[in-house]
């Protein structure tokens, strides 16, 4: 299968059911080699399912799972070429952060001064030179994390998974760790697939995000494509979109769409989409000071640091959210003023879905 | 304590005494009429070690102690390792019937020992199993079992399965990720087992009595004939021995937990 | 780099595999305690459904309810099943009274640093050799034994208390009392004492204190201290054969003289039925009215 080279995991119709439930209902995709590939989504929408499928922990009911290019069936986690890192680290209590990380080079019978040197490489690599004597459970959770690490990126894997990661650290540990990944996966070249239900941690590290939801693949693309250009209202809506509205096609062509919206026409750089459509377009795109849009009452401020969030209410009643850089170019709003809220079509998105549905 | 006492707490201070009075009485007493001349149990007025002396050349109570220490050894450490067995499958095996695999473990806790004891008998009768040795060891697995696979369960009840999933992933065998992983964490349990069953194989009577068939006898079958038929202050002092023993082991095992806690509770102020 | 799903071999399995590992492991110590205890008692069950030949003497296996017959309608035995049933209860009463005021003060009064020790203090005399302690109590309580000689005065009336009813029951509150604490401790200490506060600050006495609020909250380690001291006192065997008097037997005495002086087995096998089934029922009870999680948990 020459054309599978290219991808270190290819997914084909993957199947999995836990009694009634139906946890992973038929995914394909294809992971290409050296990525950092995030399966993005809420609990019980199937990624960590899907994961551990690849690590071998849980069989498909149906379908198959390749390892470049070699079909996995029923082989079992220690015969593959893959290695998990756990939400919860799962580090050995009784053994120290050294036996750790060279237990899986003992399981291989790697010699004992290679073991010795390449652990240390791995020390340094995680910046933990001086820990390896320790215990784990002496260890702060970001540590914990990165020996988590350590220990599954010494076997050298074709495909590092990691569920959730960072899911107990504290958010700023969080932030930083996430930088930290990032930098490791440079570093060693190995494919990384990453499952997390934060969509700003999907954003930051991710070559491409993988969205799911209810066991299916929602949308597939570059964290720029997935932001900027959701697939559909759900996509939209979790990567907090802010305002997804309602609106009438006016007129349409090959490349753009012209819809009503709220008594006005937007024209959106789009083929329309199939079926009914909603207007989508993020809080931080809308102007509030503009000379002509839309005429609406502020109902509520908030300050966020570096932004203002305001919520406008439009003459007809529809809500909308808005977010302005809070420095001194921007004019403050107070509830209850009259505000000219405006944005561009090409910052807008139509999705399919109609807004009565959820 | 600096606190003042109220009259609640002298109270129960003081029954607090004399329960602890009534628990330990009858122990003080032996041990004191082990070293008391008459042999009876009075107030003594000499101190002796001659019932010690003369314990050494009662061949039949040292036979005994050597046969209870043979057995307790024997089917301790068979317990431990069919309570480890089942302590693994109940914690692993999610299958229908798993309830009443559990239910039928603690049958010996719940039958009353005499029953268990003719029951047994008359098995060993009816299937060939010699009554001595065999009979004695396999007795006290069954009804050290119980014992032994709940406190093994408890090991096995805070394990985090992931820890085996990690292993196997970094490419261990089940069998080598038993070994490696699961054996030395839930060890502790193992030994605390077998300890169990080690006292309560040693303690045994009343099962042992009806199938140890008069050939082969255990310390406790010894100590009551005696008491039965002769005036024997010898027992004092084996029993004194015997309770020093006991107490020993669990002062042993007492001290392995206070010292493993205060090894944790260093460990955490030196990472605070 | 989409591509068409082909079907292949590899992707149609079977649904589930069986693991065998825990079935085995599972397995082998549940066949090993069936067949040296379940059958066991099978085979007891089996033999209490047998009679005993009056010409011969010896037992025939034609299924007969005459040892079920006598076990549960001849006076003797209805005598011997109460007094039983008697020295039981009142055991149990006795030791619970002595019990629960201890186990409570361990639990919920003294100082929790204090506690470990004090509970190691009551489970060294249980990991003693109950025959042992029985013996103990022959030595204090017979004629110009211990007792006697301290206290200068004997209970009871003439000589001592040696193979009474009296030194049956304090034979078996000596023996199994720590079982008794253990529980009656264990839901002592995990009991909220701001209840109590609660109940003190909304002007209760203390005794309705304790009738209304602790009774109430530590009562499952009172029932599992009840369940667990009355089974073993139930078929006991030792203490009353070396304490009690030759004309005060329990069921447990009566059982074990069936099989080895009156060699009547159906009728020792039925009787042995009998007390295992009020045992089970008293456990039965216990899982009924209490849990056992919430009292050994925490």
């Amino acid at each position: 299968m020459a054309m599978e080279t290219m991808s270190d995991v290819s997914i084909r119709n993957l199947v999995k059911t836990f009694g009634n439930a139906v946890a992973v209902d038929g995914i394909s995709l294809e992971v290409p080699r050296g990525a950092f590939v995030t399966f993005l989504g809420s609990s019980g929408c199937g990624k960590t399912t899907t994961l551990r499928m690849i690590g071998g922990f849980e069989h498909p009911d149906s379908g198959e799972i390749y390892i470049q290019g070699k079909p996995m069936g029923r082989t079992p986690p220690h015969a593959r070429d893959t290695s998990m890192v756990f939400q919860s680290y799962a580090l050995f209590p009784h053994m120290s952060v050294r036996e750790n990380i060279a237990f899986g080079l003992q399981e291989r019978k790697v010699g004992k001064s290679e073991i010795k040197e390449r652990v240390q490489a791995m020390l340094d690599l995680i910046e933990l030179p001086h820990l390896g004597d320790r215990k784990p459970k002496q260890l702060s959770g970001g540590q914990q994390q990165r020996v988590a690490l350590a220990r599954s990126l010494i076997i050298e894997p074709t495909v590092l998974l990691l569920d959730e990661p960072l899911g107990a650290l504290d958010l700023k540990l969080r932030k930083q760790m996430q930088i930290e990944l990032k930098r490791i996966q440079r570093q060693v070249g190995i494919t990384f697939i990453y499952v997390t239900h934060d969509q700003e941690e999907a954003l930051t590290m991710s070559d491409r995000i993988v969205v799911m939801a209810a066991g299916r693949v929602e949308q597939e693309g570059s964290a720029e494509d997935i932001f900027d250009r959701p697939a559909s209202r759900f996509v939209a809506e979790f990567m907090g979109a802010g305002n997804v509205l309602p609106v009438q096609v006016e007129s349409h062509d090959a490349t753009s769409t012209s819809v009503n919206f709220a008594g006005r026409a937007v024209t959106v750089p789009q083929p329309l989409p199939d079926g009914e459509i909603a207007l989508v377009i993020r809080p931080e795109k809308l102007r509030l000071d503009s000379t002509d849009g839309w005429q609406g009452k502020v109902v509520e401020s908030v300050f966020k640091g570096s932004m203002m969030s305001y919520r406008v209410e439009l003459t007809d009643g529809t809500s909308m959210l808005a977010e302005v850089a809070h420095d001194d170019t921007a004019h403050r709003h107070a509830i209850g003023d009259t505000v000219m809220l405006n944005f561009r079509g090409n910052d807008a998105t139509l999705v399919p879905g109609s807004i009565g549905a959820g | 304590m600096g606190a003042k006492l109220s009259g609640r707490d002298w109270f129960y201070r003081g029954y607090a005494l004399l329960i602890y009075v009534f628990l330990f009485a009858p122990i003080l007493v032996v041990v004191m009429t082990s070293f008391n001349p008459t042999g009876r149990a009075t107030i003594p007025t000499e101190f002796t070690l001659e019932w010690y002396s003369e314990l050494l050349d009662d061949t039949q109570l040292m036979t005994a102690l050597r046969t209870s220490l043979i057995v307790a050894v024997v089917s301790a450490s068979v317990s431990a390792l069919l309570g480890l067995s089942a302590a693994y499958g109940l914690s692993r095996y999610r299958l229908p019937g798993r309830g009443a695999a559990q239910g039928v473990f603690y049958l010996p806790m719940l039958v009353p020992a005499v029953v268990s004891g003719v029951s047994m008998l008359m098995w060993f009768r009816n299937i060939n199993i010699e009554l001595g040795w065999p009979s004695i060891i396999l007795t006290h697995v069954v009804v050290t079992l119980p014992f032994t696979m709940t406190i093994i369960l408890t090991s096995f009840a805070g394990f985090d399965t992931r820890l085996e999933e990690a292993a196997m992933d970094l490419g261990a065998t089940p069998w080598r990720t038993f070994r490696m992983i699961t054996l030395p964490l839930v060890m502790p349990g193992v030994l605390g087992g077998a300890l169990m069953a080690f006292t309560l194989s040693f303690d045994e009577f009343v099962v042992t009595l009806f199938v140890s068939g008069g050939g082969v006898q255990t310390l406790p079958i010894v100590v009551y004939n005696r008491i039965r038929y002769m005036l024997s202050p010898e027992i004092n002092a084996i029993a004194t021995l015997v309770m020093g023993f006991s107490i020993g082991l669990l002062a042993i095992a007492q001290g392995i937990i206070i010292i493993r806690r205060r090894r944790e509770r260093s460990r955490q102020l030196e990472t605070a | 780099m989409a591509m068409e799903y082909v079907p292949n071999a590899e992707a149609i399995r079977p649904r589930r595999q069986i693991d065998w590992v825990p079935i085995i492991t599972l397995g082998i110590p549940t066949l090993f305690v069936i067949l040296f205890f379940v059958m066991p008692i099978v085979l007891i069950g089996r033999y209490s459904f047998n009679s005993i030949d009056p010409v011969t003497g010896l037992m025939t296996t034609d299924w007969s309810f005459a040892a079920y017959e006598r076990a549960l309608t001849s006076p003797i035995y209805q005598k011997i099943f109460l007094r039983t049933l008697t020295i039981a209860l009142t055991s149990t009463i006795v030791a619970l009274l002595l019990a629960y005021p201890l186990g409570y003060f361990i639990g919920a009064v003294a100082e929790p640093q204090q506690q470990g020790t004090l509970i190691l203090l009551v489970l060294i005399p249980f990991w003693t050799s109950y025959v042992i302690r029985t013996y103990a109590w022959i030595g204090i309580l017979q004629t110009n034994g211990f007792l006697q000689e301290v206290v200068g005065w004997v209970p009871g009336m003439g000589g001592s208390l040696l193979y009474s009813r009296a030194a049956v029951i304090i034979g078996f509150v000596h023996v199994y009392l720590p079982i008794m604490i253990l529980p009656i401790y264990a839901s002592a200490r995990n009991m909220d004492k701001r209840y109590i506060e609660a109940a003190h600050d909304l002007g209760a006495s203390p005794f309705r204190t304790f009738l209304r609020v602790t009774l109430p909250l530590t009562s499952p380690g009172i029932i599992a201290g009840i369940v667990l001291f009355f089974i073993p006192v139930f078929g006991s065997f030792v203490t009353p054969q070396l304490l009690g008097g030759t004309g005060d037997t329990m069921m447990g005495q009566q059982i074990q003289n069936q099989f080895g002086e009156a060699f009547n087995w159906p009728f020792g096998a039925a009787l042995s039925m009998v007390m295992t089934a009020v045992v089970l029922v008293a456990m039965v009870l216990f899982f009924r009215f209490a849990d056992p999680e919430e009292i050994y948990g925490g």
